[in-house]
């Protein structure tokens, strides 16, 4: 179920998928700093981000904030490359950073919303999680006076979804969204296709491929960046719902905007290895990687899909290679736990679980706190139980999932492996639960 | 769907142990047993099985028969003493024949009952042993065939039974060929090859002819609980697919009116649709059958709650309540906590306060026979938590955990959620979310525990968790009644409704025709541009 960007980011990132796309697509309907440099590089990074190039989009950043050092977006957007790239540390300071200018700007305006929203991002990202919905709940009062003096403030509308989406009030955000569209929003189509995600998470699959199609159908054919964007998650949705061939057609369409998308080709690799087409899959494997060599998922991915066509030696050269990548990435930065959490899956597929087991271990000591972006920990513990488990260690492989699961309980592998260990230590009635709730989810071999 | 399965599979076997039968009448009394299941009868039941086993008391089968209908009468320990003699009189017969099939088969069955499943295991797997080297001695014997996929769907080994049951079907042995179909048809439900599955009941509805109304009406039947499954998995067209039901349903009950379970299906079915007339129709249909049921008076007044029609359950649970006098009191306190719940939601609080304190009176007085009925304690957490005395209650529940059985069941799992509720109205987070990640542990598919897990966590600040647990919750079925409708709210704002129409077609369409639809603009552009 590896997929594009997901493959890129590694499982960990599987949920903060859809969301960090949009958080992306969303940052470009954000106030922007007066000065034009400032605006120039700050589109830069957006657009380096949005291909997948985020240690660039982050020195694109770092420039827009040289340029205005006051703007919390430029910091906000920073921070989160930064994790990108596996460096929290950094990520942390620039998080603070933002943290301080929101301060500020409260200070001059104790009402204004984004500034209640920016906050409210900001100390989410620093684990301050109580203090982050406090802030978020100010943002909502805050918009609320906004929209009463001005209902037909279509942006007030989606940023006041976007808090609302945060706080769990999911029902509440679609009618903003909703909102939002009916006024035509120039960003209309991104709010169709958060409304499709918010249903696509509840399982409401039917109407979140409508809205998803709606999405398309309210962004113009000029602005191709969101519809590539509206594509790719549209196409993760038909694969969830078992409609490869669909997605496929998807990718197709998304790749036919710009043939240079990583992330297009990653996803339209991706599908074909389920379809078992191998060797289109290695094609679009090979393509992703012409593009970024250092593509450590694309490797593993190519891996897997000669592993499949019968090319063994060429399928260890390719995992090989992924293994150079991410001794890399570590030497680099040995606190990557991303990096960890790739070399770990690379030495599985290499059969090598002893080793493989010790870089997952090794992950989870560097990774920062789980709800961080940059954290790895819980394809790290999934990983580790995928080990276990090969090597007939059923109860620790048995712990190893339920930790995976109490990070991110909504991954069918994790509920997948944690069935097969249950029925592994013969306990076959919860196995075949976590089995029903893995296929409820999703999973697929 | 689940628990039919499960028990489609041990009447089965069950079934085919009780071959040994010689005595008629024995076998005779059996056979009303089994009917009386059928219509939801199991206190006539049980007499017909103990009538079985007063005459033939070392035939398991009877046993087996008399632990089936007390499980599904939820007086567990009884069932676990009939168990447990059928493991004696299984033992004894493989100490006399350790190549007896059947035996090890009984033995599976009477292990799995005790929730002893490792050496359960083990006895099903000597069977499939035996039966193996039968097959290799005999490979057209349909009959080893027959038992051997029954004791790999017992192992849950659904991918190697499928098989076996083929094989039945290709030697077509008359004597189990509908049977072999159903099997298989139930296995491709439980792999999820729903299309495969409804092909398969399709097929043993041709196997069955058309003079056996019978089995006619309950292969329809089954196929109508297949349909209804794959509708609630709500991935692609969930209203065909539970319409369809609906119809096979009806189907069913037009060819044997007295079968109770069609009539229930449909009404259930009917509701889902939001068709309220079909849905009282079939109810009181159910109900008239046998006014004395007490059984369809439960589903009647469930079905009636579920889809909050609280007004029309409350005389469904005042009836159960007559019905079970004094003598079946668990059902009683059942009911009264059932009629209470209807009465809240209709705003009448001091009448639901009297009721759950009347379904506490009656699981004290269980709790004075046998202070060890885990079941009563839940049921006592329950009431105790409805009349808000929560210490009380998380005591009670304390005590169903303590006492809840070794094997598998569901009680350790709704007082662990019991307990997250209580612990969670009176402000003890940390000690609820762990309450609900034991309930969880024990039975991950109830949304009820993700949802208390979500509140939890937000009580607790942590909204990132809550939002993935809010997520698998909704997946699993859980609806926030008071929030807005928001397919309704993007269908009445979208300008592009046909649109909606024609991307749900496509994603939930064969490839086949997906492609054509994604294809037809392009092929109409380049005609335009030809032009």
């Amino acid at each position: 179920m590896t997929t594009g960007m997901q493959g890129r980011l590694g499982k960990s990132a599987r949920f903060a998928f859809p969301s960090l796309l949009l958080a992306l697509a969303v940052l470009c309907a954000s106030s922007l700093a007066e000065e034009n440099t400032a605006v120039g590089w700050y589109k830069k990074g957006l657009e380096l981000g949005g291909n997948g190039s985020f240690e660039e989009s982050a020195q694109a950043f770092g420039q827009a904030i040289k340029l205005d050092p006051e703007n919390t977006s430029s910091y906000l957007s920073l921070a989160l490359m930064l994790e990108l790239t596996g460096d929290r540390r950094r990520a942390e300071t620039a998080y603070q950073e933002a943290l301080n200018l929101t301060k500020k700007d409260l200070q001059k305006n104790p009402v204004d919303a984004e500034a209640w929203w920016n906050q409210g991002v900001a100390l989410d990202s620093l684990s301050r999680q109580t203090e982050a919905k406090e802030a978020r709940e100010r943002a909502v009062l805050a918009y609320n006076q906004t929209l009463a003096g001005n209902p037909k403030d279509a942006a007030s509308w989606f940023h006041m979804a976007e808090v609302l989406v945060s706080l769990n009030r999911q029902d509440e955000a679609i009618q903003a969204y909703e909102r939002s569209i009916g006024l035509n929003y120039s960003k209309a189509g991104i709010a169709a296709i958060t409304i499709s995600n918010l249903l696509q998470s509840r399982g409401r699959y039917a109407e979140a491929l409508s809205a998803s199609d709606q999405a398309l159908n309210l962004t113009p054919a000029s602005n191709v960046q969101d519809r590539m964007l509206i594509l790719e998650i549209r196409g993760t949705l038909l694969e969830e719902v078992g409609r490869q061939e669909v997605a496929l057609q998807a990718y197709d369409q998304c790749l036919q905007l710009d043939s240079n998308s990583e992330s297009c080709w990653m996803n339209k690799a991706s599908v074909l290895s389920h379809l078992h087409r191998y060797n289109e899959s290695t094609g679009a494997y090979r393509k992703a990687i012409e593009l970024d060599p250092e593509m450590s998922n694309a490797w593993l991915g190519l891996g897997g899909a000669l592993n499949a066509s019968g090319e063994e030696a060429d399928a260890l050269a390719a995992y090989q290679s992924a293994l150079k990548i991410a001794e890399q990435q570590i030497l680099d930065n040995p606190e990557n736990a991303r990096a960890w959490e790739a070399k770990g899956r690379t030495l599985q597929k290499m059969g090598r679980y002893q080793d493989a087991i010790e870089a997952f271990n090794r992950s989870v000591e560097v990774s920062g706190p789980v709800v961080a972006v940059s954290s790895a920990s819980e394809a790290a513990w999934l990983g580790k139980g995928d080990a276990l488990l090969a090597l007939g260690k059923n109860e620790e492989s048995l712990e190893a999932y339920r930790q995976a699961i109490e990070i991110y309980p909504l991954d069918p592998d994790a509920w997948h492996g944690k069935g097969e260990a249950l029925q592994a230590l013969g306990k076959r009635i919860e196995g075949d639960m976590a089995l029903q709730l893995a296929e409820r989810l999703g999973y697929r071999e | 769907m689940k628990a039919w399965f499960s028990a489609a599979l041990l009447a089965a076997a069950m079934l085919s142990c009780s071959g040994a039968a010689q005595e008629k009448t024995a076998s005779d009394w059996e056979k009303e047993g089994w009917a009386q299941i059928d219509n939801a009868s199991y206190e006539k039941a049980l007499d017909a099985f103990s009538q079985a086993i007063g005459m033939q008391p070392d035939n398991e089968s009877f046993w087996f028969d008399r632990a089936f209908v007390l499980a599904l009468q939820d007086r567990q320990n009884e069932s676990v003493a009939a168990y447990n003699m059928a493991l004696n009189l299984t033992e004894n017969k493989l100490k006399r024949d350790p190549q007896d099939a059947l035996a090890w088969q009984s033995k599976s069955v009477a292990l799995a009952g005790l929730g002893r499943r490792e050496e359960s295991s083990e006895a099903a797997e000597n069977a499939v042993r035996i039966y193996d080297q039968e097959i290799g001695e005999h490979p057209e014997n349909a009959t080893a065939w027959w038992y051997k996929g029954e004791n790999l769907a017992n192992l849950q080994r659904f991918e190697e039974a499928l098989p076996a049951y083929e094989k039945v079907i290709a030697l077509n042995d008359s004597k189990r060929l509908k049977d072999a179909w159903l099997s298989k048809a139930t296995l491709l439900m439980q792999l999820s090859r729903y299309d495969e599955s409804f092909l398969a009941f399709d097929e043993a509805l041709k196997v069955i002819p058309a003079s056996d109304a019978k089995n006619l009406s309950q292969a329809w039947q089954w196929k109508g609980s297949a349909l209804e499954e794959a509708a609630s998995l709500g991935q692609c067209d969930e209203t065909g697919k539970l319409e369809e039901a609906y119809q096979a349903f009806h189907k069913s009950s037009q060819l044997n009116p007295q079968n109770i379970w069609a009539w229930i299906n449909m009404g259930w079915a009917a509701e889902k649709l939001g068709w309220s007339e079909k849905a009282a129709y079939a109810f009181d249909n159910a109900t008239l059958i046998d006014p004395a049921n007490i059984q369809v008076w439960r589903s009647k007044a469930s079905a009636l709650f579920h889809v909050q029609r609280y007004n029309e359950s409350i005389p469904a649970y005042e009836r159960i309540i007559e019905l079970a006098g004094e003598g079946k009191s668990a059902l009683a306190a059942e009911a009264w906590q059932g009629l209470g719940d209807a009465l809240n939601e209709t705003g009448r609080r001091s009448e639901a306060m009297a009721a759950y304190e009347k379904a506490l009176q009656i699981e004290d007085a269980a709790l004075t026979i046998n202070a060890t009925d885990a079941s009563a304690w839940l049921n006592k957490g329950d009431a105790l938590q409805k009349l808000e005395r929560y210490d009380s209650a998380l005591q009670a529940y304390d005590e169903a955990i303590a006492n809840a059985p070794p094997y598998w069941s569901t009680i350790g799992e709704s007082a662990w959620l019991g307990s997250g509720d209580v612990l969670l109205k009176t402000g003890q987070y940390e000690d609820a979310l762990e309450a609900y990640n034991r309930s969880i542990d024990l039975i991950p598919l109830d949304e009820r525990a993700w949802k208390g897990k979500t509140d939890a966590l937000q009580k607790l600040g942590r909204a990132d968790e809550a939002s993935f647990t809010l997520s698998l919750a909704g997946i699993l079925g859980y609806k926030d009644r008071n929030a807005a409708n928001p397919k309704a709210d993007i269908q009445a704002n979208s300008t592009a409704h046909a649109v909606m129409e024609v991307a749900y077609a496509e994603a939930c369409s064969d490839p086949v025709a997906a492609t054509k639809t994604e294809k037809e603009p392009e092929a109409a552009r380049s005609q335009k541009d030809g032009e």
